[in-house]
């Protein structure tokens, strides 16, 4: 149990909890949604990792960084994509047998 | 002293629990906003943990953009979704007993983690990078590693954005409404967005000592440009202007990287310039990058197509 | 720990103190006007709480002058955001009744 544990816990539980959910979800922005948990939890890891040591890894910092830049433009694609969807044919899921 | 570091480990529990429950409302609650509105609160409870874990400057990014900008994105989509009079889909399309199924392997790699992160060793790269930062031309290690050492990887991140970009721009389809002037937004308007233009300025300059850099005045710029487009419905921006604005970050960050192969290698700033060639790629960055935040916000181009009209 | 220690910790969990008082109006109230009222004036004085105690921990001019900047700018921009909310409500509630 080191100082960092309730980190590794909350990157573990919050990756699962967006696994679950994007399986689970049917609606296409509760599935963005879900994608961006599981991001989070990544970065938390990844952040807790940059932490052990005498001081701040900056290579981790700068990961994460570079993570969350990338990780809303694709949110934000995947906002459009779905947008478009869902003007062009009602969609609002992403199931075969949904409403046309 | 032992009380100091009981509360402060008393603290990091409560942030855990804090992001863990956010992330649960965000997953599973059964009104769509109010998952978003989980999102955008766990946004900047990780901020408060980043900083907390003393990474400064992914705080000052995840609070303008994993809450700010996708915030707005995210709110945005909801009321599209919401103006067609059909209540959000809650369900889950799973059956009950398959997801006590997906538990176990949820189970696993919250365990995983947790074990992963104990047995680690500690990297040490962070003080080879601060022995190196000399050649570097900047003093902040993060702004050092981004924008010297892996060079590279800022680069390809900023193509990325500009396919985002792209795509949307293409794909998307701009939905701008006249509506009745608000002189209250109007007013704070006016009053914030000069200050932000100002703090993407200070953002900027301040990356090279101190934590900032290019994404997060990039950030705060699109943030300010959102806002105009939210108060006045209006985006006047051309084609010309679209493209030259996107494109303008990776040309100038390859074409300079091209020519330092004359020098020694690619993308291999020499360490008497280094600090100068820095500080214009990082404005061309800032530039290209709220150029494609805006438009990615805005969900297309604000332009007429051919064959088509804009309602 | 001096007295201006303990006169920031003091503030600051006033300040708390505020914050829990606006959060219980916004989940006890019963219509949104109500939660609202709560939620802004609440919010507000206990954030300006929290920003005398940390300006008194940071110690410099410079630091209190920043924090007391973004105290005003969170005033504004949530004074605003009520009246944006409450004036569509208002609306709302006028188209209803004709």
């Amino acid at each position: 149990m080191s100082a960092l544990t309730p980190y590794w816990l909350a990157a573990g539980i919050v990756f699962a909890i967006g696994f679950v959910a994007l399986i689970a979800s049917a609606h296409g922005l509760r599935k963005v949604l879900a994608v961006s948990l599981m991001t989070n939890g990544a970065f938390i890891f990844l952040v807790a990792t940059g932490t052990r040591g005498e001081s701040p890894d900056p290579l981790t910092h700068a990961l994460v960084l570079t993570g969350i830049v990338i990780s809303v433009s694709a949110t934000a694609l995947a906002l459009v994509l779905m947008r478009r969807l869902h003007e062009a044919w009602g969609v609002r899921t992403l199931d075969e047998d949904s409403e046309q | 002293m032992a009380g100091i570091e009981l509360g402060a480990a008393a603290f990091d529990w409560l942030l855990a629990t804090m992001i863990v429950v956010l992330a649960a409302l965000a997953a599973f609650a059964r009104v769509l906003l109010t998952a978003i509105a989980g999102l955008i609160a766990l946004g900047l409870v990780l901020a408060i943990a980043w900083a907390r874990l003393g990474a400064v400057d992914v705080a000052i990014a995840e609070a303008v953009l994993g809450s700010g900008v996708l915030g707005g994105m995210l709110l945005k989509a909801w009321s599209g979704f919401a103006a067609s009079a059909v209540d959000d889909d809650a369900s889950m399309h799973v059956a009950p007993g398959a997801l006590v199924l997906l538990a176990l392997p949820a189970v696993l790699i919250a365990i995983g983690t947790v074990y992963a992160g104990h047995s680690a060793d500690a990297l040490g790269i962070g003080d080879a990078a601060r022995a190196a930062i000399g050649a570097t031309g900047v003093s902040h290690p993060v702004t050092a590693v981004l924008l010297d050492y892996r060079a590279l990887d800022t680069l390809m991140e900023l193509a990325v954005l500009l396919v985002a970009a792209l795509a949307a721009l293409s794909i998307g389809r701009i939905r701008l409404r006249a509506r009745a002037p608000e002189p209250a937004l109007e007013a704070l308007l006016r009053l914030v967005v000069p200050l932000l233009i100002l703090v993407a300025g200070v953002l900027l300059w301040r990356g090279a000592h101190a934590p900032g850099g290019a994404f997060h005045a990039g950030a705060a710029l699109a943030a300010a440009a959102i806002l105009v487009l939210l108060g006045w419905q209006q985006l006047a921006i051309g084609r010309a202007l679209a493209f030259a604005g996107l494109a303008l970050g990776v040309t100038v960050f390859s074409v300079l990287g091209a020519l330092m192969l004359a020098l020694g290698g690619l993308l291999d700033w020499p360490a008497e310039h280094a600090g100068s060639l820095i500080l214009v790629v990082e404005i061309a960055a800032t530039i290209s990058i709220a150029f494609a935040l805006l438009l990615l916000f805005a969900g297309g181009a604000p332009w007429p197509r051919a064959g088509e009209d804009q309602r | 720990m001096n007295v201006l220690d303990i006169v920031a910790a003091v503030l600051m969990l006033t300040g708390l103190v505020f914050f829990s008082a606006g959060t219980a109006g916004l989940l006890r109230f019963g219509d949104t006007f109500g939660r609202m009222h709560a939620l802004t004036k609440a919010d507000n004085v206990g954030l300006g709480l929290l920003v005398t105690g940390l300006a008194l921990i940071d110690g410099s001019v410079r630091g209190a002058v920043e924090l007391m900047l973004i105290w005003l700018l969170v005033m504004f921009s949530g004074a605003t955001a009520c009246y944006l909310i409450a004036n569509r409500l208002t609306r709302e509630m006028h188209d209803g009744r004709d």
